[in-house]
């Protein structure tokens, strides 16, 4: 009796599958719609199940809608940079020189920037998502124009180093990034004290001497 | 002063390893790569899906981000393939996900079928009763429910990521996780509306 209850079941989960993927014809789904109503039985039946998709399918999209809507409001971010960077141009037109001074920025920290690909990285001892995280991080810094908004997110991580081990195998990168980061956004003085702190940090090491060539020609 | 920002605690970066289990189980019944390859793939991959998060390429999703995720990580394999044997195996999209997706205006319109207008003031409640029957779940049913109904992935792609024996043993559990939510809710519902 139970089994045939289940055969029962699992064809009506069948047609309710069918139904939601639009995989019925018109026909169909009129007589299943007519059977629904006139059934308690098969109505109650439908609603739980219909009940538990749209559980399913509530909380997993809300979940997912946080996680890109949190990024949406980087593009908004990005939008009204780049809205600045108009402003930049119209005021460059109109004789103000603040663009010059980003390229001067720019060209000042072009060479010592490196490309960092998830390849390069030893397999299996650190978590790849961080890693991913934190390479992108670099990569944007190396490649957008604007980098306030990674410079914001490499901070704490940054003043972490010290606390947390999590990042310590990256910690030379994360603070030359930093470095270089502060250089384009015109905030020499912190740059600077990070390049100081690595130097220091590391010495007789290359890149302690490439901090203190790129100090050197800051101060230039 | 900065915004506190961690990367452990990163909505996108939890999302990455949440999927990792499912992602490597998923690319190592499917391919035979070793555990370096898979995970430098996965690595590539992680770091795509950050790209193009970032780059709001992301906004018109026209599937779930774990299927979208899963496809990013098939095509980094196939190029890894490419670049490292003789032949690449051919991808059916149709053996990932069901050939057709649930429709949001299909749920409801079937909804719509079976609540009347009285129910409709106990909508709240009767969510909230739904979601705390899914969260009693067991992970077994609740992985099985949401690759079904909300990655689309077919029966023998649940079959690949969970490690069950094949698609069938997907469907009888499937469908007893079903049943059994039916039968929690009727009785829940009844205790609470007579």
């Amino acid at each position: 009796m139970d089994k045939d209850n289940d055969i029962l079941q699992e064809a009506i989960d069948a047609r309710i599958d069918s139904f939601l993927r639009g995989e019925m014809t018109p026909d169909e789904e009129s007589g299943f719609k007519q059977e629904i109503q006139a059934d308690p039985e098969l109505r109650a039946q439908v609603k739980a199940t219909v009940a538990l998709i749209r559980g399913i399918r509530n909380q997993d999209a809300a979940q997912e809608r946080a996680i890109i809507a949190k990024y949406d409001n980087r593009r908004v971010r990005s939008l009204l940079q780049w809205a600045c960077s108009i402003a930049a141009v119209v005021a460059i037109f109109f004789g103000y020189t603040k663009d010059k001074r980003t390229n001067e920025l720019s060209s000042i920290v072009s060479p010592y920037y490196a490309e960092y690909c998830m390849r390069d990285i030893s397999r299996g001892d650190v978590d790849s998502a961080t890693v991913a995280h934190l390479f992108t991080l670099f990569n944007n810094i190396k490649e957008q124009r604007y980098v306030a908004q990674y410079i914001e997110e490499l901070e704490p991580i940054y003043a972490s180093l010290d606390k947390d081990f999590t990042y310590n195998v990256f910690a030379n990168d994360i603070a030359w990034n930093l470095a270089l980061a502060y250089i384009k956004n015109d905030q020499t003085d912190k740059a600077i004290s990070v390049l100081e702190k690595l130097a220091a940090d590391n010495p007789d090491m290359p890149i302690a001497a490439k901090a203190m060539a790129l100090i050197k020609k800051l101060q230039e | 002063m900065a915004k506190e920002v961690s990367l452990t605690n990163n909505d996108l970066n939890s999302f990455i390893s949440g999927e990792r289990g499912k992602v490597l189980s998923y690319l190592r019944k499917k391919y035979s790569l070793s555990d370096d390859d898979l995970n430098d793939i996965f690595q590539d991959a992680s770091m795509a899906l950050f790209m193009n998060v970032r780059n709001g390429k992301l906004t018109e999703l026209t599937s779930s981000l774990g299927t979208y995720f899963m496809r990013v990580c098939i095509n980094h394999t196939l190029k890894f393939l490419g670049k490292h044997t003789k032949s690449i195996p051919l991808f059916n999209e149709n053996q990932l996900t069901n050939p057709n997706s649930i429709r949001n205006d299909k749920i409801d319109e079937l909804w719509g079928v079976c609540v009347d207008t009285e129910e409709e003031d106990k909508q709240v409640r009767l969510e909230k009763l739904v979601n705390s029957i899914i969260a009693s779940m067991t992970d077994t049913c609740k992985n099985i429910l949401h690759g079904y109904y909300w990655n689309d992935f077919s029966t023998s792609t649940i079959a690949d990521i969970f490690n069950f024996s094949d698609a069938n043993s997907v469907k009888a559990q499937k469908y007893k996780c079903v049943k059994k939510f039916r039968e929690k809710y009727n009785e829940l519902k009844n205790k609470i509306y007579g």
